[in-house]
């Protein structure tokens, strides 16, 4: 699994201008835009880009050849989602750190409950777009997991014009209590682990 | 070493179906046209594709249970699919040396300075050549117990193919006790290389066959018609009738060379026995 992680760090990594260029978009919305807009942005973009990964994979057969190397169908599955979920993260985190750098500010208590809703909300996104990019061609996944990410960002828009008129301590307590946070980390796990056993189950019977 | 029994995949216009023993050390070729199915078998043996019946064993375990030891000691190219081809040499050899305990990186550098593989250029920069030779290089530095190589001399000049070959030659005397399983279109590649030939046609194992029999033995009479009327066809495997001469593939080439010295025979060889089952009736 090492291996194959190894593998998707130094494929995304020949992407760099992408990076740095979502990386600066990120900034200024971060800059520009209500948190909320701007974190669960930064976090389609963040699992966007991981996922991408699919597509190396699948563009030359790669994926053929990975399973002939010391690995099985199970470890492809299970580094997918480690290595997805680890990049949005990152990307999130690296967001944050760096429009806390500009805008030299702190964040308090409130805003890490809601960053770390808008994190399992997206971990609930990645449970659904990967079973996708694994049981479909490139092609016909790219459709899917495109009409997935539209049906989750139009609310993220309009949320962002919903929230605008209100202070930004008043938006965060309108979406994110404590039990909230709960109620939805725990849907993100049982969504991610329901989302691990049919990306396993689909791997597992397929003919590459 | 590898074994399958009574293997079937069925597809809309096609069915494999082949049973076949491979034993530790032996340096098999996997012969046939194309869509005669040695891909699909290679994909079948490496569970990249899931079989309908039957069963296949490689190292005395299921092929879909290996673990990654058991997979350690394989090696692996196949025709159209590679690392991909964003990635440089160097970023592979990362990626090796993660997954291959025996993975060895100072042979791996030095054939690929050998070869004129830069190190710092990316896949896609590579000639098919080029390609192919980072292909077997990747499938040998680990020194695997077993290579399964599907047609790893296409679409390259002599030039490529004799360096391909060399490689392979240099792992052979290095690792005597290794099993190779390849597929070529190429026979004199597999003449230089080979302990045994499959042939296969239509999906399924037609003939298998020592090489050296194959040279030894094998022939194709040509004959006209008189002479295909009187001709004893006991050891006349195939048949095949071209432009009114007939072509008969035989196993027993001295018996017709001492009971018929003015009948036109020729010696087998891998092409031959190709287009005799391919055409042959």
């Amino acid at each position: 699994m090492k291996g194959l992680f190894i593998k998707d760090i130094l494929t995304l990594k020949t992407n760099t201008i992408y990076l740095i260029s979502m990386l600066v978009l990120a900034v200024l919305l971060s800059i520009e835009s209500s948190m909320i807009f701007t974190y669960f942005f930064v976090g389609l973009l963040g699992s966007s880009f991981a996922t991408s990964s699919f597509s190396y994979d699948q563009s030359e057969r790669c994926l053929m050849y990975l399973l002939c190397l010391p690995t099985n169908r199970r470890q492809y599955v299970k580094e997918k989602y480690l290595f997805i979920i680890t990049v949005t993260i990152g990307f999130m985190a690296t967001i944050l750190l760096i429009s806390s750098l500009i805008q030299n500010t702190m964040i308090d208590i409130n805003e890490l409950y809601l960053l770390l809703a808008i994190v399992m909300m997206i971990m609930i996104y990645i449970a659904f777009v990967i079973p996708i990019k694994i049981a479909f061609p490139p092609e016909k996944a790219i459709i899917v997991h495109l009409t997935i990410t539209a049906i989750m960002t139009i609310p993220l828009i309009a949320s962002n014009g919903l929230y605008a008129d209100l202070s930004q301590a008043d938006a965060i307590k309108a979406i994110v209590d404590p039990m909230g946070l709960i109620c939805i980390s725990i849907s993100a796990f049982i969504c991610l682990f329901v989302s691990y056993l049919i990306s396993a189950k689909i791997m597992a019977n397929k003919n590459l | 070493m590898i074994t399958l029994k009574d293997v079937t995949k069925h597809y809309n216009d096609f069915t494999l179906s082949l049973s076949m023993d491979i034993k530790e050390g032996a340096i098999s070729a996997f012969v046939g046209t194309n869509g005669a199915g040695k891909t699909t078998t290679f994909k079948a043996i490496l569970d990249l594709i899931k079989i309908d019946s039957g069963s296949i064993k490689i190292f005395d375990k299921d092929h879909d249970k290996l673990d990654r030891s058991d997979k350690e000691k394989i090696g692996v190219v196949l025709a159209d699919a590679t690392f991909s081809k964003e990635l440089k040499i160097n970023d592979v050899i990362i990626i090796l040396e993660t997954m291959y305990h025996d993975f060895d990186g100072t042979f791996f550098r030095q054939k690929a300075s050998d070869l004129n593989l830069p190190l710092d250029k990316k896949l896609k920069e590579f000639s098919t050549g080029m390609l192919v030779r980072f292909k077997v290089l990747c499938a040998i530095s680990h020194h695997p117990k077993l290579l399964l190589l599907d047609e790893p001399t296409a679409g390259l000049d002599v030039l490529a193919r004799t360096e391909i070959l060399d490689l392979l030659r240099d792992h052979m005397l290095k690792y005597p006790d290794a099993t190779i399983i390849i597929s070529s279109h190429i026979a004199s590649d597999l003449e230089a290389i080979a302990d045994d030939i499959y042939l296969i046609d239509d999906g399924n194992i037609v003939l298998h066959e020592d090489l050296d029999k194959v040279i030894d033995d094998y022939a194709i009479i040509k004959v006209d018609e008189d002479g295909y009327r009187d001709i004893d066809k006991t050891y006349i495997l195939k048949i095949f009738k071209d432009n009114g001469v007939y072509h008969l593939l035989t196993d027993q080439r001295n018996f017709y060379i001492e009971n018929y010295p003015d009948v036109v025979i020729e010696k087998g060889d891998i092409d031959k026995l190709l287009t005799m089952y391919a055409k042959g009736e």
